[in-house]
Protein backbone atom coordinates (compact mmCIF):
# COMPACT_ATOMS: atom_id res chain seq x y z
CA UNK A 1 0.00 0.00 0.00
CA UNK A 2 1.09 3.53 -0.66
CA UNK A 3 0.10 6.45 1.56
CA UNK A 4 0.10 9.19 -1.08
CA UNK A 5 -2.04 7.09 -3.45
CA UNK A 6 -4.53 6.33 -0.65
CA UNK A 7 -4.71 10.01 0.29
CA UNK A 8 -5.19 11.03 -3.34
CA UNK A 9 -8.04 8.54 -3.89
CA UNK A 10 -9.70 9.66 -0.64
CA UNK A 11 -9.26 13.30 -1.66
CA UNK A 12 -10.98 12.59 -4.97
CA UNK A 13 -13.83 10.93 -3.04
CA UNK A 14 -14.12 13.80 -0.56
CA UNK A 15 -17.56 14.75 -1.88
CA UNK A 16 -18.91 11.53 -3.35
CA UNK A 17 -18.20 9.21 -0.41
CA UNK A 18 -19.81 11.42 2.28
CA UNK A 19 -22.71 12.13 -0.07
CA UNK A 20 -23.50 8.49 -0.87
CA UNK A 21 -23.00 7.57 2.80
CA UNK A 22 -25.46 10.29 3.82
CA UNK A 23 -27.98 9.17 1.20
CA UNK A 24 -27.78 5.55 2.36
CA UNK A 25 -28.17 6.66 6.00
CA UNK A 26 -31.15 8.80 5.02
CA UNK A 27 -32.66 5.81 3.24
CA UNK A 28 -32.47 3.76 6.45
CA UNK A 29 -33.76 6.68 8.50
CA UNK A 30 -36.63 7.44 6.11
CA UNK A 31 -37.80 3.84 5.93
CA UNK A 32 -38.12 3.52 9.72
CA UNK A 33 -39.70 6.98 9.94
CA UNK A 34 -42.19 5.95 7.25
CA UNK A 35 -42.95 2.72 9.10
CA UNK A 36 -43.61 4.66 12.28
CA UNK A 37 -45.75 7.29 10.60
CA UNK A 38 -47.79 4.82 8.55
CA UNK A 39 -48.52 2.71 11.60
CA UNK A 40 -49.41 5.80 13.66
CA UNK A 41 -52.03 6.87 11.13
CA UNK A 42 -53.72 3.48 11.01
CA UNK A 43 -53.53 3.10 14.81
CA UNK A 44 -55.31 6.42 15.38
CA UNK A 45 -58.16 4.92 13.37
CA UNK A 46 -58.31 2.11 15.97
CA UNK A 47 -56.56 -0.40 13.70
CA UNK A 48 -53.25 -2.17 13.91
CA UNK A 49 -50.67 -0.73 11.50
CA UNK A 50 -51.07 -1.92 7.90
CA UNK A 51 -47.40 -2.71 7.54
CA UNK A 52 -47.32 -4.51 10.85
CA UNK A 53 -50.32 -6.64 9.94
CA UNK A 54 -48.70 -7.77 6.73
CA UNK A 55 -45.48 -8.85 8.41
CA UNK A 56 -47.17 -10.41 11.42
CA UNK A 57 -49.20 -12.57 9.07
CA UNK A 58 -45.88 -13.85 7.75
CA UNK A 59 -44.71 -14.53 11.31
CA UNK A 60 -42.09 -11.79 11.25
CA UNK A 61 -41.21 -8.97 13.61
CA UNK A 62 -42.69 -6.07 11.60
CA UNK A 63 -40.00 -3.41 12.09
CA UNK A 64 -37.11 -5.84 11.66
CA UNK A 65 -38.66 -7.27 8.49
CA UNK A 66 -39.29 -3.77 7.16
CA UNK A 67 -35.66 -2.90 7.82
CA UNK A 68 -34.47 -6.04 6.00
CA UNK A 69 -36.65 -5.08 3.06
CA UNK A 70 -34.94 -1.70 2.96
CA UNK A 71 -31.49 -3.25 3.13
CA UNK A 72 -32.12 -5.57 0.19
CA UNK A 73 -34.11 -3.01 -1.82
CA UNK A 74 -32.91 -2.36 -5.39
CA UNK A 75 -32.74 1.40 -4.76
CA UNK A 76 -30.14 0.95 -2.03
CA UNK A 77 -28.26 -1.73 -3.94
CA UNK A 78 -28.15 0.22 -7.20
CA UNK A 79 -26.86 3.35 -5.45
CA UNK A 80 -24.23 1.42 -3.52
CA UNK A 81 -23.11 -0.70 -6.48
CA UNK A 82 -22.80 2.23 -8.84
CA UNK A 83 -20.50 3.93 -6.35
CA UNK A 84 -18.50 0.79 -5.59
CA UNK A 85 -18.17 -0.41 -9.19
CA UNK A 86 -17.27 3.09 -10.34
CA UNK A 87 -14.53 3.28 -7.72
CA UNK A 88 -13.12 -0.15 -8.55
CA UNK A 89 -13.26 0.28 -12.32
CA UNK A 90 -11.43 3.56 -12.11
CA UNK A 91 -8.56 2.03 -10.13
CA UNK A 92 -6.82 0.46 -13.13
CA UNK A 93 -8.81 0.63 -16.39
CA UNK A 94 -9.91 4.22 -15.73
CA UNK A 95 -6.48 5.45 -14.71
CA UNK A 96 -4.79 3.59 -17.55
CA UNK A 97 -7.16 5.15 -20.06
CA UNK A 98 -6.70 8.64 -18.64
CA UNK A 99 -2.92 8.27 -18.50
CA UNK A 100 -2.57 8.86 -14.77
CA UNK A 101 -1.51 5.26 -14.13
CA UNK A 102 1.65 5.84 -16.20
CA UNK A 103 2.63 8.76 -13.98
CA UNK A 104 2.04 6.82 -10.77
CA UNK A 105 3.83 3.64 -11.86
CA UNK A 106 6.81 5.65 -13.13
CA UNK A 107 7.53 6.14 -9.43
CA UNK A 108 9.10 3.69 -6.97
CA UNK A 109 5.75 2.00 -6.34
CA UNK A 110 5.05 -1.67 -6.95
CA UNK A 111 1.93 -2.62 -8.85
CA UNK A 112 0.69 -4.61 -5.87
CA UNK A 113 1.27 -1.56 -3.68
CA UNK A 114 -0.69 0.59 -6.08
CA UNK A 115 -3.61 -1.84 -6.30
CA UNK A 116 -3.43 -2.43 -2.55
CA UNK A 117 -3.92 1.30 -2.04
CA UNK A 118 -7.18 1.17 -3.95
CA UNK A 119 -8.28 -1.89 -1.97
CA UNK A 120 -7.38 0.00 1.20
CA UNK A 121 -9.92 2.65 0.21
CA UNK A 122 -12.52 0.16 -1.03
CA UNK A 123 -12.61 -1.82 2.24
CA UNK A 124 -13.51 1.03 4.64
CA UNK A 125 -15.57 2.79 1.95
CA UNK A 126 -17.89 -0.20 1.53
CA UNK A 127 -17.99 -0.73 5.30
CA UNK A 128 -19.06 2.87 5.75
CA UNK A 129 -21.91 2.41 3.26
CA UNK A 130 -23.08 -0.77 4.95
CA UNK A 131 -22.98 0.80 8.41
CA UNK A 132 -24.69 3.98 7.18
CA UNK A 133 -27.93 2.14 6.53
CA UNK A 134 -27.90 0.51 9.96
CA UNK A 135 -27.05 3.82 11.63
CA UNK A 136 -29.88 5.64 9.85
CA UNK A 137 -32.41 2.95 10.70
CA UNK A 138 -31.43 2.68 14.38
CA UNK A 139 -31.37 6.48 14.76
CA UNK A 140 -34.90 6.77 13.38
CA UNK A 141 -36.01 3.90 15.62
CA UNK A 142 -34.72 5.78 18.68
CA UNK A 143 -36.32 9.07 17.59
CA UNK A 144 -39.75 7.83 16.46
CA UNK A 145 -39.97 4.81 18.76
CA UNK A 146 -42.41 2.84 16.58
CA UNK A 147 -44.61 0.21 18.27
CA UNK A 148 -43.31 -3.32 18.71
CA UNK A 149 -39.81 -4.52 19.42
CA UNK A 150 -37.05 -1.94 18.91
CA UNK A 151 -34.24 -2.57 16.45
CA UNK A 152 -31.27 -4.17 18.15
CA UNK A 153 -28.07 -2.31 17.20
CA UNK A 154 -25.99 -5.47 17.54
CA UNK A 155 -28.14 -7.34 15.04
CA UNK A 156 -28.14 -4.33 12.72
CA UNK A 157 -24.34 -4.28 12.79
CA UNK A 158 -24.25 -7.98 11.95
CA UNK A 159 -26.69 -7.31 9.10
CA UNK A 160 -24.43 -4.47 7.97
CA UNK A 161 -21.50 -6.88 8.02
CA UNK A 162 -23.32 -9.08 5.49
CA UNK A 163 -24.08 -6.06 3.30
CA UNK A 164 -20.41 -5.13 3.55
CA UNK A 165 -19.39 -8.64 2.43
CA UNK A 166 -21.72 -8.35 -0.57
CA UNK A 167 -20.42 -4.88 -1.40
CA UNK A 168 -16.82 -6.10 -1.15
CA UNK A 169 -17.58 -9.13 -3.35
CA UNK A 170 -19.03 -6.89 -6.08
CA UNK A 171 -16.17 -4.40 -5.60
CA UNK A 172 -13.58 -7.16 -5.91
CA UNK A 173 -15.27 -8.46 -9.06
CA UNK A 174 -15.23 -4.96 -10.57
CA UNK A 175 -11.59 -4.52 -9.55
CA UNK A 176 -10.70 -7.79 -11.28
CA UNK A 177 -12.47 -6.65 -14.46
CA UNK A 178 -10.65 -3.32 -14.17
CA UNK A 179 -7.24 -5.00 -13.97
CA UNK A 180 -7.97 -7.02 -17.11
CA UNK A 181 -9.10 -4.16 -19.35
CA UNK A 182 -7.77 -0.83 -20.56
CA UNK A 183 -10.95 1.14 -21.20
CA UNK A 184 -13.03 2.47 -18.35
CA UNK A 185 -16.34 2.33 -20.23
CA UNK A 186 -15.87 -1.28 -21.26
CA UNK A 187 -14.84 -2.33 -17.76
CA UNK A 188 -17.81 -0.47 -16.28
CA UNK A 189 -20.20 -2.10 -18.72
CA UNK A 190 -18.92 -5.60 -18.05
CA UNK A 191 -18.85 -5.19 -14.24
CA UNK A 192 -22.35 -3.67 -14.16
CA UNK A 193 -23.59 -6.33 -16.59
CA UNK A 194 -22.31 -9.23 -14.51
CA UNK A 195 -23.77 -7.74 -11.32
CA UNK A 196 -27.12 -7.10 -13.00
CA UNK A 197 -27.30 -10.63 -14.43
CA UNK A 198 -26.56 -12.06 -10.98
CA UNK A 199 -29.19 -9.84 -9.31
CA UNK A 200 -31.94 -10.56 -11.84
CA UNK A 201 -30.89 -14.19 -12.14
CA UNK A 202 -31.23 -14.68 -8.39
CA UNK A 203 -34.97 -13.93 -8.74
CA UNK A 204 -35.67 -15.47 -12.13
CA UNK A 205 -33.84 -18.74 -11.57
CA UNK A 206 -35.73 -19.20 -8.32
CA UNK A 207 -39.04 -19.11 -10.20
CA UNK A 208 -38.41 -22.28 -12.19
CA UNK A 209 -37.42 -25.48 -10.45
CA UNK A 210 -35.04 -26.85 -13.15
CA UNK A 211 -32.98 -23.64 -13.03
CA UNK A 212 -33.21 -23.03 -9.31
CA UNK A 213 -29.74 -24.50 -8.71
CA UNK A 214 -28.32 -21.58 -10.70
CA UNK A 215 -29.26 -19.14 -7.93
CA UNK A 216 -26.31 -20.55 -5.99
CA UNK A 217 -24.03 -19.13 -8.66
CA UNK A 218 -25.11 -15.58 -7.93
CA UNK A 219 -23.60 -13.54 -5.11
CA UNK A 220 -27.05 -12.36 -4.05
CA UNK A 221 -28.14 -15.86 -3.05
CA UNK A 222 -25.61 -15.62 -0.22
CA UNK A 223 -26.83 -12.23 0.97
CA UNK A 224 -29.39 -13.13 3.63
CA UNK A 225 -29.52 -10.49 6.36
CA UNK A 226 -33.14 -11.38 7.26
CA UNK A 227 -32.52 -14.03 9.94
CA UNK A 228 -29.78 -11.87 11.47
CA UNK A 229 -31.86 -8.70 11.88
CA UNK A 230 -34.94 -10.72 12.87
CA UNK A 231 -33.40 -13.20 15.30
CA UNK A 232 -29.68 -12.53 15.52
CA UNK A 233 -28.85 -15.71 13.55
CA UNK A 234 -25.87 -15.13 11.31
CA UNK A 235 -25.63 -17.44 8.26
CA UNK A 236 -21.88 -17.87 8.61
CA UNK A 237 -21.60 -20.26 5.66
CA UNK A 238 -23.07 -17.60 3.36
CA UNK A 239 -20.70 -15.03 4.82
CA UNK A 240 -17.81 -17.40 4.19
CA UNK A 241 -18.82 -17.81 0.53
CA UNK A 242 -18.95 -14.02 0.03
CA UNK A 243 -15.63 -13.55 1.83
CA UNK A 244 -14.06 -16.42 -0.14
CA UNK A 245 -15.27 -14.97 -3.43
CA UNK A 246 -13.86 -11.57 -2.47
CA UNK A 247 -10.50 -13.05 -1.52
CA UNK A 248 -10.31 -15.07 -4.74
CA UNK A 249 -11.31 -12.13 -6.96
CA UNK A 250 -8.81 -9.82 -5.23
CA UNK A 251 -6.09 -12.46 -5.49
CA UNK A 252 -6.72 -12.85 -9.21
CA UNK A 253 -6.78 -9.07 -9.63
CA UNK A 254 -3.36 -8.74 -7.97
CA UNK A 255 -1.90 -11.54 -10.13
CA UNK A 256 -3.44 -10.17 -13.35
CA UNK A 257 -2.29 -6.62 -12.65
CA UNK A 258 1.25 -7.67 -11.82
CA UNK A 259 1.58 -9.59 -15.08
CA UNK A 260 -0.24 -7.47 -17.58
CA UNK A 261 1.10 -5.05 -20.15
CA UNK A 262 0.04 -1.46 -19.62
CA UNK A 263 -0.31 -0.45 -23.25
CA UNK A 264 -2.10 2.68 -24.38
CA UNK B 1 29.02 3.70 -19.04
CA UNK B 2 25.45 3.31 -20.27
CA UNK B 3 22.25 4.06 -18.38
CA UNK B 4 19.94 2.27 -20.76
CA UNK B 5 20.75 -0.80 -22.81
CA UNK B 6 18.56 -2.94 -25.00
CA UNK B 7 19.78 -5.96 -26.89
CA UNK B 8 17.61 -7.82 -29.36
CA UNK B 9 14.50 -6.38 -27.73
CA UNK B 10 11.30 -7.85 -29.16
CA UNK B 11 7.76 -6.79 -28.35
CA UNK B 12 4.67 -8.24 -29.98
CA UNK B 13 1.03 -7.23 -29.65
CA UNK B 14 -0.75 -10.36 -30.80
CA UNK B 15 0.45 -10.98 -34.34
CA UNK B 16 1.86 -7.45 -34.75
CA UNK B 17 5.57 -7.10 -34.01
CA UNK B 18 6.15 -3.63 -32.59
CA UNK B 19 9.83 -4.12 -31.74
CA UNK B 20 11.83 -6.52 -33.83
CA UNK B 21 15.24 -6.87 -32.19
CA UNK B 22 16.01 -3.36 -30.98
CA UNK B 23 19.63 -2.76 -30.00
CA UNK B 24 20.23 0.48 -28.15
CA UNK B 25 22.89 1.84 -25.81
CA UNK B 26 22.30 5.23 -24.21
CA UNK B 27 25.55 6.57 -22.71
CA UNK B 28 25.50 8.27 -19.34
CA UNK B 29 25.52 12.05 -19.49
CA UNK B 30 24.21 12.27 -23.03
CA UNK B 31 21.29 13.96 -24.69
CA UNK B 32 20.01 11.07 -26.75
CA UNK B 33 17.35 11.46 -29.41
CA UNK B 34 15.14 8.62 -30.48
CA UNK B 35 13.73 9.31 -33.92
CA UNK B 36 10.98 7.70 -35.87
CA UNK B 37 7.58 8.39 -37.32
CA UNK B 38 4.37 7.46 -35.55
CA UNK B 39 4.06 3.71 -35.13
CA UNK B 40 7.77 2.98 -35.59
CA UNK B 41 8.18 1.66 -32.03
CA UNK B 42 9.44 4.66 -30.06
CA UNK B 43 6.74 4.70 -27.40
CA UNK B 44 6.80 0.91 -27.06
CA UNK B 45 10.56 1.02 -26.45
CA UNK B 46 10.17 3.72 -23.81
CA UNK B 47 7.32 1.87 -22.08
CA UNK B 48 9.35 -1.34 -21.97
CA UNK B 49 12.22 0.68 -20.46
CA UNK B 50 9.82 1.96 -17.79
CA UNK B 51 8.54 -1.52 -16.96
CA UNK B 52 5.02 -0.70 -18.16
CA UNK B 53 5.33 -3.29 -20.92
CA UNK B 54 7.12 -6.61 -20.84
CA UNK B 55 9.37 -7.52 -23.75
CA UNK B 56 8.81 -10.85 -25.52
CA UNK B 57 12.49 -11.35 -26.24
CA UNK B 58 15.92 -9.85 -25.77
CA UNK B 59 17.07 -7.89 -22.76
CA UNK B 60 16.71 -4.37 -21.48
CA UNK B 61 18.47 -2.81 -18.52
CA UNK B 62 17.88 0.65 -17.12
CA UNK B 63 20.38 2.01 -14.57
CA UNK B 64 21.63 -1.55 -14.30
CA UNK B 65 18.27 -3.09 -13.42
CA UNK B 66 15.72 -5.10 -15.35
CA UNK B 67 12.79 -2.65 -15.47
CA UNK B 68 10.14 -5.39 -15.43
CA UNK B 69 11.45 -7.31 -12.43
CA UNK B 70 13.49 -4.77 -10.48
CA UNK B 71 12.21 -1.48 -11.85
CA UNK B 72 10.91 -0.24 -8.53
CA UNK B 73 14.44 -0.04 -7.14
CA UNK B 74 15.61 2.37 -9.84
CA UNK B 75 12.48 4.33 -10.68
CA UNK B 76 13.18 6.90 -7.98
CA UNK B 77 16.17 7.94 -10.10
CA UNK B 78 14.16 8.19 -13.32
CA UNK B 79 11.91 10.97 -14.53
CA UNK B 80 9.30 9.85 -17.05
CA UNK B 81 7.08 11.85 -19.36
CA UNK B 82 4.61 9.62 -21.24
CA UNK B 83 2.56 10.65 -24.24
CA UNK B 84 -0.79 12.15 -23.21
CA UNK B 85 0.02 12.20 -19.51
CA UNK B 86 -3.06 11.99 -17.32
CA UNK B 87 -2.74 14.68 -14.69
CA UNK B 88 -5.32 14.74 -11.89
CA UNK B 89 -7.69 17.34 -13.32
CA UNK B 90 -9.42 18.20 -10.05
CA UNK B 91 -6.15 19.14 -8.38
CA UNK B 92 -4.37 22.44 -8.70
CA UNK B 93 -1.03 22.36 -10.48
CA UNK B 94 1.06 22.79 -7.32
CA UNK B 95 -1.06 20.22 -5.50
CA UNK B 96 -0.41 17.66 -8.25
CA UNK B 97 3.32 18.35 -8.14
CA UNK B 98 3.28 17.85 -4.35
CA UNK B 99 1.49 14.54 -4.87
CA UNK B 100 4.15 13.35 -7.33
CA UNK B 101 6.89 14.51 -4.95
CA UNK B 102 5.40 12.34 -2.21
CA UNK B 103 5.29 9.41 -4.63
CA UNK B 104 8.92 10.00 -5.64
CA UNK B 105 10.08 10.09 -2.06
CA UNK B 106 12.62 12.77 -3.01
CA UNK B 107 12.47 16.53 -2.48
CA UNK B 108 11.50 18.52 -5.56
CA UNK B 109 14.77 20.43 -5.76
CA UNK B 110 14.37 21.35 -9.43
CA UNK B 111 10.74 22.42 -9.42
CA UNK B 112 11.38 26.15 -9.40
CA UNK B 113 14.10 25.95 -12.06
CA UNK B 114 11.91 23.80 -14.31
CA UNK B 115 8.90 26.10 -13.84
CA UNK B 116 11.07 29.10 -14.72
CA UNK B 117 12.44 27.39 -17.82
CA UNK B 118 8.93 26.45 -18.95
CA UNK B 119 7.39 29.80 -17.96
CA UNK B 120 4.97 28.23 -15.53
CA UNK B 121 4.07 30.88 -12.97
CA UNK B 122 2.78 30.55 -9.41
CA UNK B 123 -0.56 31.82 -10.67
CA UNK B 124 -0.66 28.97 -13.19
CA UNK B 125 0.26 26.45 -10.50
CA UNK B 126 -2.59 27.65 -8.29
CA UNK B 127 -5.23 27.01 -10.93
CA UNK B 128 -7.11 23.69 -11.25
CA UNK B 129 -5.51 21.51 -13.91
CA UNK B 130 -8.83 21.00 -15.70
CA UNK B 131 -8.65 24.69 -16.65
CA UNK B 132 -5.22 24.27 -18.25
CA UNK B 133 -4.62 24.48 -21.99
CA UNK B 134 -2.86 21.59 -23.72
CA UNK B 135 0.47 23.39 -23.62
CA UNK B 136 0.08 24.15 -19.90
CA UNK B 137 -0.66 20.51 -19.17
CA UNK B 138 2.44 19.49 -21.09
CA UNK B 139 4.54 21.97 -19.11
CA UNK B 140 3.21 20.62 -15.82
CA UNK B 141 3.80 17.04 -16.99
CA UNK B 142 7.41 17.93 -17.82
CA UNK B 143 7.89 19.52 -14.38
CA UNK B 144 6.58 16.38 -12.63
CA UNK B 145 9.15 14.36 -14.58
CA UNK B 146 12.15 16.54 -13.76
CA UNK B 147 11.40 18.15 -10.38
CA UNK B 148 13.11 15.46 -8.28
CA UNK B 149 16.41 15.84 -10.19
CA UNK B 150 16.45 12.33 -11.69
CA UNK B 151 19.62 10.75 -13.01
CA UNK B 152 17.83 9.59 -16.15
CA UNK B 153 15.06 11.44 -17.95
CA UNK B 154 12.89 9.45 -20.33
CA UNK B 155 10.70 11.83 -22.31
CA UNK B 156 8.20 10.75 -24.93
CA UNK B 157 7.54 13.55 -27.42
CA UNK B 158 8.27 16.24 -24.80
CA UNK B 159 7.76 19.29 -27.04
CA UNK B 160 4.20 18.39 -28.06
CA UNK B 161 2.10 21.47 -27.43
CA UNK B 162 4.99 23.77 -26.42
CA UNK B 163 5.38 27.06 -28.24
CA UNK B 164 8.83 27.86 -29.76
CA UNK B 165 9.76 30.32 -27.02
CA UNK B 166 9.08 27.80 -24.27
CA UNK B 167 10.83 25.08 -26.29
CA UNK B 168 13.96 27.19 -26.31
CA UNK B 169 13.96 27.54 -22.52
CA UNK B 170 13.20 23.86 -22.15
CA UNK B 171 16.12 22.87 -24.38
CA UNK B 172 18.45 25.08 -22.33
CA UNK B 173 17.17 23.41 -19.18
CA UNK B 174 17.83 19.94 -20.67
CA UNK B 175 21.35 20.93 -21.69
CA UNK B 176 21.98 22.10 -18.12
CA UNK B 177 20.73 18.76 -16.82
CA UNK B 178 23.07 16.98 -19.21
CA UNK B 179 25.97 19.20 -18.12
CA UNK B 180 25.28 18.36 -14.48
CA UNK B 181 25.61 14.65 -15.26
CA UNK B 182 22.04 13.56 -15.95
CA UNK B 183 21.10 11.62 -19.06
CA UNK B 184 18.21 12.66 -21.27
CA UNK B 185 16.60 10.08 -23.56
CA UNK B 186 13.86 11.63 -25.61
CA UNK B 187 11.74 10.45 -28.47
CA UNK B 188 10.55 12.72 -31.21
CA UNK B 189 9.41 12.85 -34.77
CA UNK B 190 10.44 16.51 -35.07
CA UNK B 191 13.87 16.23 -36.67
CA UNK B 192 14.93 19.85 -36.29
CA UNK B 193 14.54 19.80 -32.50
CA UNK B 194 16.51 16.58 -32.15
CA UNK B 195 19.24 17.96 -34.41
CA UNK B 196 19.39 21.17 -32.36
CA UNK B 197 19.42 19.42 -29.02
CA UNK B 198 20.87 15.94 -29.08
CA UNK B 199 24.43 14.61 -29.02
CA UNK B 200 23.46 11.19 -30.28
CA UNK B 201 20.47 9.79 -32.09
CA UNK B 202 18.98 6.45 -32.97
CA UNK B 203 16.57 6.10 -35.86
CA UNK B 204 13.91 3.43 -35.56
CA UNK B 205 11.91 2.06 -38.45
CA UNK B 206 9.35 -0.73 -38.22
CA UNK B 207 10.64 -1.77 -34.81
CA UNK B 208 14.30 -1.89 -35.80
CA UNK B 209 17.16 0.55 -35.24
CA UNK B 210 18.35 1.49 -38.72
CA UNK B 211 21.04 3.96 -37.71
CA UNK B 212 22.64 5.14 -34.50
CA UNK B 213 25.49 7.37 -33.48
CA UNK B 214 26.62 10.94 -32.91
CA UNK B 215 24.74 13.41 -35.06
CA UNK B 216 28.01 14.50 -36.71
CA UNK B 217 29.00 10.91 -37.44
CA UNK B 218 25.62 10.24 -38.97
CA UNK B 219 26.09 13.23 -41.23
CA UNK B 220 29.56 11.96 -42.17
CA UNK B 221 28.13 8.64 -43.24
CA UNK B 222 25.75 10.27 -45.69
CA UNK B 223 26.70 11.99 -49.01
CA UNK B 224 27.53 15.68 -48.96
CA UNK B 225 25.70 17.90 -51.41
CA UNK B 226 28.18 19.68 -53.73
CA UNK B 227 27.13 22.66 -55.87
CA UNK B 228 29.57 24.09 -58.41
CA UNK B 229 29.40 27.21 -60.51
CA UNK B 230 31.90 26.85 -63.37
CA UNK B 231 33.55 29.78 -65.14
CA UNK B 232 33.20 28.00 -68.50
CA UNK B 233 31.20 25.15 -69.91
CA UNK B 234 32.98 21.81 -69.77
CA UNK B 235 32.07 18.34 -70.96
CA UNK B 236 30.12 16.21 -68.45
CA UNK B 237 32.28 15.74 -65.37
CA UNK B 238 33.08 12.39 -63.74
CA UNK B 239 34.30 12.28 -60.13
CA UNK B 240 34.73 8.99 -58.29
CA UNK B 241 32.19 8.88 -55.46
CA UNK B 242 29.82 11.38 -57.06
CA UNK B 243 26.21 10.38 -57.57
CA UNK B 244 23.01 12.10 -58.61
CA UNK B 245 25.02 14.39 -60.93
CA UNK B 246 23.05 17.20 -62.55
CA UNK B 247 24.75 19.56 -65.01
CA UNK B 248 22.85 22.49 -66.45
CA UNK B 249 25.14 24.80 -68.39
CA UNK B 250 27.79 26.04 -65.98
CA UNK B 251 25.90 24.85 -62.88
CA UNK B 252 26.71 21.38 -61.55
CA UNK B 253 25.29 19.63 -58.49
CA UNK B 254 26.04 16.16 -57.18
CA UNK B 255 26.11 14.08 -54.00
CA UNK B 256 29.53 13.00 -52.83
CA UNK B 257 30.48 10.25 -50.40
CA UNK B 258 34.17 9.65 -49.97
CA UNK B 259 37.49 11.17 -49.06
CA UNK B 260 37.56 15.00 -48.95
CA UNK B 261 41.08 15.10 -50.43
CA UNK B 262 40.01 13.14 -53.48
CA UNK B 263 37.09 15.52 -53.99
CA UNK B 264 39.27 18.62 -53.67
CA UNK B 265 41.84 17.15 -56.08
CA UNK B 266 39.11 16.45 -58.63
CA UNK B 267 37.63 19.94 -58.20
CA UNK B 268 41.11 21.46 -58.71
CA UNK B 269 41.02 20.25 -62.31
CA UNK B 270 37.82 22.17 -63.04
CA UNK B 271 37.37 25.90 -63.88
CA UNK B 272 35.46 26.71 -60.70
CA UNK B 273 33.94 30.15 -60.11
CA UNK B 274 32.12 29.18 -56.90
CA UNK B 275 31.65 26.05 -54.79
CA UNK B 276 29.33 25.05 -51.94
CA UNK B 277 29.66 21.79 -49.99
CA UNK B 278 26.79 21.06 -47.60
CA UNK B 279 26.52 18.47 -44.83
CA UNK B 280 23.27 16.54 -45.01
CA UNK B 281 20.72 17.60 -42.39
CA UNK B 282 19.25 15.08 -39.97
CA UNK B 283 16.02 15.36 -41.89
CA UNK B 284 17.73 14.17 -45.06
CA UNK B 285 19.38 11.29 -43.23
CA UNK B 286 16.08 10.35 -41.67
CA UNK B 287 14.11 10.64 -44.87
CA UNK B 288 16.66 8.56 -46.77
CA UNK B 289 15.68 5.56 -44.67
CA UNK B 290 12.03 6.12 -45.26
CA UNK B 291 12.41 6.81 -48.97
CA UNK B 292 14.25 3.50 -49.34
CA UNK B 293 11.42 1.86 -47.42
CA UNK B 294 8.87 3.29 -49.85
CA UNK B 295 11.02 2.23 -52.81
CA UNK B 296 11.02 -1.34 -51.50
Amino acid sequence: MNGPVIRRVLWELRVRLPLITLLVALWGFALVALFSTADDQTRTAGLDGNISIAFRLAGLDPLAAWTVLGQTHPILLVAAFLFIIGLAVRAVAGELESGSLDLALARPISRSGYLGSHVAVLVPGTALLALAYATGAVTADRIFDPPGLPLEPGRMVLGAMQAWLLFMAVGALALLVSTLLSERGRALGIAVGITLVMYVGNFLFALWQPLRFLTRFTLFWYFTPGPTIQNGDVPWSNCAVLAGFTAAALGLAFVAFARRDLAR
Amino acid sequence: MSVLEAHGLVKRYGTHTALDGVDLVVPEGSLYGFLGPNGAGKTTTLRVAMGLLRGNGGTVRVLGADPWHDGRSVRSRIGFLPTDPGLPGRMRGAQALDYFTRLDGHPSTLRDAACDALRLSDTDLNRPIRQYSRGMRQKLAIVQAVQHDPRLLILDEPTEGLDPLVQDGFFTFLRERRDSGATVFLSSHVLSEVEALCDRVAIIRDGRIVDEGRVDDLRGRRPKRVTLQLSETVRPIAIVGATEVTQLGNAVTFDYLGDAGTLLAALGLLPIADVRIEEPGLDEIFLSYYRSDEAE
